[in-house]
């Protein structure tokens, strides 16, 4: 079980409700965010939620800024950057 | 760095090339009324009257380091109080980190707090749909639809007039900060 995959759907379906989106029944490593409905408020929130939830922000723990484009880029973020891999 | 956003006075020397590519660029232009400069020339001319335009004010915005994009108080009466708000992200990608709702919170905190303004206006293509929702998102509301308003390569397009007052960014403010946090510099929170 990916803890933090199931972690980043959570915020994103809370986001999508946020902004009056229903969230997919899955989320697909291909999906693209930005055609995910979420808008830029929405991006924010997911980043700040995230932070909250798992302890850290991999965005500030890169080198160069590195965006991810789809969902599964976004998961690898989280997982690569996550405290046990990063230290 | 990370995902904070933060707000830079624009500087032609420094910010002059960029600006020039994310203008003539119609994945970007494509939402604005104009299509960008002919020329580089023309474009310095452009510089020149924000320069000699007391009443624009803009910034680039940068996240984690990199420009991202650029907004301004444009029209800005004193008397009134009020102003015109334009904003682009010109890297699309920096959307995901949530770029462009961040720079408008520092940017309506700066326009109430800093500005003393009492209220700020946009004017968005209504086929921008995403922009729209944000801005309502933000605690702007809308005023109306300007009819046939802009003429874009696809025939003529109705713009959608939004506005927020002081008070109301107040209590949108209120609601979004803890949302927003951990992306604003320390130092330019208006946190009150």
């Amino acid at each position: 079980m990916n803890t933090i995959r199931t972690q980043v759907e959570k915020v994103m379906s809370e986001g999508l409700a946020d902004a009056g989106i229903a969230a997919p029944n899955s989320f697909s490593d291909d999906l693209i965010l930005l055609q995910s409905g979420l808008d830029s408020l929405g991006f924010a929130v997911l980043v700040t939620k995230l932070e909250m939830e798992l302890g850290y922000d991999p965005f500030t723990l890169m080198e160069e800024p590195l965006y991810p484009r789809t969902f599964g880029e976004l998961v690898e973020v989280y997982t690569r950057f996550g405290p046990s891999k990063s230290s | 760095m990370g995902a904070i956003v933060k707000l830079i006075p624009i500087n032609r020397k420094l910010h002059a090339d960029l600006l020039y590519e994310w203008r003539r660029n119609p994945e970007i232009n494509r939402f604005m009324y104009s299509t960008g400069p002919e020329t580089f020339e023309d474009h310095l001319r452009w510089f020149d009257k924000i320069d000699n335009d007391v009443s624009h004010i803009r910034f680039m915005v940068e996240q984690g380091g990199k420009l991202v994009g650029t907004t301004a108080f444009v029209s800005i009466d004193t008397y009134h109080r009020r102003c015109d708000f334009e904003m682009y992200i010109g890297e699309s990608q920096a959307r995901i980190l949530g770029a462009g709702a961040v720079a408008e919170f520092q940017m309506l905190d700066y326009g109430f707090y800093e500005l003393n303004l009492h209220k700020i206006s946009c004017e968005v293509f209504s086929t921008n749909d995403v922009a729209i929702r944000l801005h309502i998102r933000m605690g702007f509301s809308q005023e109306g639809i300007l009819r046939d308003h802009a003429l874009s390569n696809t025939g003529w397009l109705n713009v959608t007039r939004l506005s927020i007052l002081e008070s109301e960014w107040k209590i949108a403010r209120q609601k979004l900060f803890q949302s927003v946090k951990s992306l604003i510099p320390r130092s330019s929170s208006f946190e009150s």
